[in-house]
């Protein structure tokens, strides 16, 4: 039995005046996965979020998450009721303390699990009776955390979660991730700008370029679909023969997508030197597919 | 019991663990009938997909070279399967030897060796996928 | 109550309470202030007048203690400090800024009604406003029957009501305007029309009457013991509809 996607989005697009923020997305996040979402500054991953949230509306296109559609009023508060999301300004209300907030967020939700509440506020040290405002930058990005991820919910939507930790806090928000959705309750949509984290704990990656997404792939299919190519000629190399090609000195170097065998004997037909074949890895993968051609 | 994967690296991070497994095996980490740590378990110390520790058991399943028992967890195959893979293991290192050795009198260094043999690799995976 | 709701109204307590302390204690110390500073003999210290109220009203005031208190209380102190009071519970917090960024992301996530969310701010500042007026007018009370005197404590009541109404159209003025425009524009939004409301009723001539300071001062509930309805129900619908108006505004907008 084939599930529905938990989350799936279907030309959403989002202007600002004239800046187009999201530009026909397609999105699918699998129940029970953990999907990353990779994307340059400015490509639309916070506005997309936002939208699948109902904190903004698209302009067209349409969005379901639990298969409740996003631009509703009523149908977006059930999806908020299961969702924990953490924004990308890991900014709390100022006015409560820690403890207060908690309590606060806490009565939202009925399937609040108080033992990672506990072992969040354990873990982060975060003084209960500390006003938001008065938090350090590190600190309010904690508590954005145990607020997002102790809700109980059934799909988490995380804007950059490990922003603002150190390395070893950044490791452990990780496992509580890949635990959760290993418990098989909970779906994980995260961005990050961290690729190694998306390479180490997703199954799954969609990478978001001017709006609209570039790639949306299993995490494992990705080894089959992308290579490094090397191709070093004994003269000029004809850059123009092969797509996307760098060329340095005799050598070109490319990142194919596909068929990798029809680039290799390509290059043999004309006389390669040597033709290799590396796996690429999820940088280069990034790089490439989410580089703006300057025309 | 296993080093963190390199997520980086370019090599699938379950291919990773199936050789972990492998290795801890010949060396006796593991040993025959042996039970290995739960996937989850792996998954939480490792800080990867639970759907990936899960992948690299079912190919070390796969190559025999554990049982995954329903409802117990997954062991290390029995002394037959086990030796199984030590002797194939044995049996590629003279291949294996003769092919290095004869790269190597043609003067590629150790880095141009590694990038023949993922080349090779790659080859041969997109050949058996095209049956 | 749900465990939500409850919440909610305990966040918008959290968000407001400076403000409602500080505009309460201020307006009991007035009390203090005015109490001591109440003269022996009235008719020697009468004050000048009172807001929108006509001179020729005030001149014919009896010297008592009542008038004394009406001018001071009523006339100046209370509308002055409420009307101050009204545009700060408007301002802080509630509705969500314009520019939205950061803490208010984390409560716009919430599974809950913006309407409600936003709803619930607006009524908490207005109790407090309500709070702000009735108790330290009932501390009058109390203050001038310590001195010997008296001010009826159903005329206060009334009258802190009638100054809450119009302190009330004030408040949903200013949270429209908190609704709808970024700080800057508020601010300078915000002042002009203070001062707008402050012309009409002080430099021109014949407008006085209608001007909402006089609505608040309640000058024809005190000589003639009329209640303004007209005033008040202009007042009511005025707040109900800026009120509903933000409301519609927050639950459009995007964040």
């Amino acid at each position: 039995m084939i599930e529905e996607p938990i989350i799936i989005t279907r030309k959403l697009r989002k202007a600002y005046g004239r800046r187009v923020a999201v530009d026909g997305l397609d999105l699918e996040v699998p129940s029970g996965s953990i999907c990353g979402l990779l994307g340059r500054n400015g490509s639309g991953k916070t506005t997309a979020l936002k939208m699948l949230m109902g904190i903004t509306r698209p302009d067209s296109g349409e969005g379901r998450v639990f298969g409740q559609r996003i631009n509703n009023n009523q149908e977006s508060l059930a999806i908020r009721a299961r969702t924990g999301f953490l924004p990308e300004d890991k900014l709390v209300p100022g006015g409560m303390t820690v403890g207060e907030l908690i309590r606060f967020t806490r009565a939202f939700y009925p399937l609040w699990r108080k033992d990672l509440e506990e072992h969040f506020l354990r873990l982060f040290h975060l003084p209960p009776s500390m006003t938001g405002a008065s938090l350090s930058k590190g600190a309010r990005c904690q508590l954005s955390l145990v607020l997002a991820l102790s809700r109980g919910a059934e799909l988490l939507v995380l804007d950059e979660p490990t922003s603002g930790l150190d390395p070893a806090m950044s490791e452990q928000v990780l496992r509580s991730l890949v635990t959760l959705a290993g418990e098989g309750q909970t779906t994980v949509l995260f961005s990050s700008h961290q690729i190694s984290e998306v390479e180490q704990i997703a199954d799954r990656v969609c990478m978001i370029s001017r709006g609209r997404a570039v790639l949306s792939e299993e995490m494992d299919e990705l080894a089959n679909t992308y290579q490094q190519v090397r191709i070093v000629f004994d003269g000029k190399p004809p850059v123009s023969e092969f797509d996307n090609a760098r060329e340095e000195g005799r050598t070109l170097s490319m990142l194919v997508r596909g068929d990798v065998e029809e680039v290799v004997a390509r290059g043999r037909a004309m006389h390669a030197l040597s033709v290799d074949v590396a796996p690429a890895t999820l940088k280069d993968i990034f790089l490439t597919e989410t580089s703006e051609a300057v025309e | 019991m296993f080093w963190k994967p390199n997520p980086s690296s370019g090599i699938p991070i379950y291919l990773q663990l199936v050789d972990q497994v492998k290795h801890a095996i010949e060396t006796g980490a593991l040993r025959p009938d042996e039970q290995l740590p739960g996937i989850r378990k792996v998954a939480g110390d490792l800080v990867v997909n639970v759907n990936t520790v899960a992948k690299a058991y079912r190919e070390l399943e796969h190559e025999g070279v554990i049982e995954l028992r329903q409802g117990f967890g997954a062991f290390v195959a029995g002394n037959s399967a086990e030796s199984g893979a030590q002797r194939k293991f044995l049996r590629a290192l003279p291949a294996m030897r003769t092919a290095v050795n004869r790269i190597a009198q043609l003067g590629l260094d150790e880095q141009q060796m590694r990038r023949l043999f993922e080349t090779e690799l790659t080859r041969l995976r997109k050949g058996s996928q095209h049956d | 109550m749900s465990k939500a709701n409850q919440m909610l109204w305990y966040k918008a307590w959290t968000d407001t309470r400076m403000f409602f302390f500080l505009g309460m204690f201020s307006l009991i110390a007035m009390v203090g202030a005015l109490n001591m500073a109440y003269p022996g003999s009235p008719g020697q210290e009468f004050p000048h007048g009172a807001l929108a109220v006509r001179l020729a009203d005030v001149r014919s005031l009896p010297q008592d203690a009542r008038s004394y208190i009406w001018l001071h209380w009523f006339g100046n102190t209370l509308v002055i400090w409420l009307s101050i009071l009204a545009v700060a519970l408007a301002s802080t917090g509630f509705p969500p800024p314009r520019a939205a960024t950061g803490s208010i992301l984390h409560t716009l996530a919430l599974p809950v009604s913006r309407r409600i969310m936003a709803g619930v701010r607006v009524a908490m500042g207005f109790v407090e406003l309500v709070i702000a007026a009735v108790i330290p007018t009932l501390l009058v009370c109390v203050a001038a029957a310590l001195r010997g005197q008296s001010y009826s404590v159903r005329e206060g009541l009334v009258q802190s009501l009638l100054a809450v109404a119009g302190a009330g159209a004030l408040y949903a003025l200013f949270v429209f305007f908190s609704a709808t425009l970024g700080e800057m524009a508020k601010g300078i939004l915000g002042c002009a029309t203070l001062f707008l409301f402050g012309l009409f009723t002080f430099l021109v001539d014949g407008v006085q009457q209608y001007s909402i300071f006089r609505l608040m001062t309640g000058d024809m509930y005190f000589l003639r013991g009329e209640i303004p309805w007209l005033g008040i129900a202009g007042s009511v619908c005025a707040s109900l509809l800026l009120i509903a108006g933000s409301l519609a505004i927050v639950e459009r907008r995007d964040y």
